[in-house]
């Protein structure tokens, strides 16, 4: 990784990462090992290099920065949480540069070939609870990034470490026994981050899309039971669309891909507590597609698509 | 209408995205109503709480009205219409 780097493929994408800070190659070799790596020479979609700064940073309370194609997009970073970096960076530039897709910052499981999706806030729990869930055989998509295809409206898988933060390394290394997770790193601006290695089935089926069937906005709330509360689907278009990085960028692909999405899904609230409670009622909710409040949606009369003004 | 508007309705909610400022507004049905009226000509107040109303019961004018008037405000100030 030093001087040509190593290049995987991660999802969709070919990453190219440059680096010769220690805990990075470490990062890669642990959590990345079941990814392809992809011939040197060929195309990446992203050439990032994380390297100590050039002046006495080097040295003196050292730090780290992140190259995205040469440019440093980011303020220096303390070195200790390279690896980290790596993968905040990584998500930055999907985030900013993967327009094929609607991008929404949401964590994503598959059962079977349909995808719920769990938009949020940092600290309402997705990734925790995704992290669960894989556990318990869904298969992780992705922990932070949902990716939908503007062209299809299907989910295109991008399994990557799962970022746990504070408490939830613990819940997780409590739920899942035995599980890789690296080394913890504290003092980020998140807190406390350790990453959790996908499963391999999911790096493994990486190229297989789903479709999205249920929207699930979680959160954590101390003592309570787990509990689904049905959303109409107006506002949970507008939460989603809050949640979607590229939205804005993308236009009127964006307003119909989002659309298209919640056409198809049921979308509800979660509050939870209990991991295991979770994992259950999500388990109910793939078993009997759960539909109560689901709302005839109609479309504006006179098309079978969006209505289109005529300009004045 | 100052630019192309698209729609999307599901039961009682109306998501409707403008294209010109990239604002996506979530409206109920009697809005959405009459923000499509407009999209197709301009109308007057009178005009667009008379369609609200049509079929109703007369005493329900004045309160249309009222809600025609603060909403078609509304929509000026978020660019979506603006005087003919």
């Amino acid at each position: 990784m030093r001087h040509r780097g190593i290049a995987l493929h991660i999802g969709p994408f070919v990453a190219r990462l440059r680096s010769a800070i220690p805990s990075v190659a470490e990062g890669i070799g642990l959590l990345y090992r079941d990814y392809a790596v992809v011939d040197d020479q060929g195309f990446a979609d992203f050439h990032v290099e994380l390297t100590p700064p050039k002046n006495l940073r080097r040295w003196f309370r050292s730090q780290v920065l992140f190259f995205f194609d040469g440019r440093t997009p980011f303020k220096p970073l303390p070195l200790a949480q390279a690896f980290p970096f790596f993968e905040w960076g990584l998500n930055w530039c999907v985030a900013n540069y993967a327009h094929r897709y609607l991008v929404i910052h949401a964590a994503v499981v598959a059962k079977g070939r349909e995808a719920v999706i769990l938009p949020g806030a940092p600290g309402a729990g997705k990734s925790t609870l995704c992290a669960g869930l894989a556990a318990r055989g869904w298969r992780l998509l992705s922990d932070e990034l949902t990716l939908v295809c503007t062209r299809t409206g299907a989910i295109a898988p991008l399994p990557r470490p799962v970022s746990l933060k504070n408490e939830s390394i613990d819940v997780i290394r409590d739920f899942v026994p035995g599980a890789t997770i690296g080394p913890t790193i504290v003092d980020t601006r998140k807190g406390s981050v350790a990453h959790l290695r996908a499963p391999r089935e999911s790096v493994a089926r990486a190229a297989e899309h789903a479709r999205p069937r249920w929207i699930i906005f979680p959160k954590y709330e101390r003592g309570s039971d787990a509990e689904l509360a049905p959303q109409p689907r107006g506002g949970s278009f507008l939460r989603v669309a809050e949640q979607a990085f590229n939205y804005s960028v993308l236009g009127v692909t964006g307003f119909r891909t989002l659309a298209a999405m919640i056409d198809g899904c049921d979308c509800y609230d979660f509050r939870y507590s209990d991991l295991a409670e979770a994992v259950a009622v999500f388990e109910d909710l793939a078993r009997h597609h759960v539909a109560s409040e689901r709302p005839t949606h109609t479309r504006t009369p006179g098309t079978g698509a969006d209505r289109r003004a005529d300009a004045p | 209408m100052p630019g192309a508007l698209h729609w999307r309705r599901w039961a009682d909610e109306v998501v409707v995205y403008d294209a010109a400022s990239g604002d996506t507004h979530l409206l109920e049905p009697a809005g959405a109503e009459v923000l499509q009226r407009l999209e197709r000509a301009p109308a007057t107040i009178a005009e667009l709480t008379a369609g609200l109303v049509e079929g109703g019961p007369t005493e329900a004018e004045p309160t249309a009205r009222q809600y025609v008037t603060d909403f078609v405000a509304r929509l000026h100030r978020l660019g979506l219409v603006e005087p003919a």
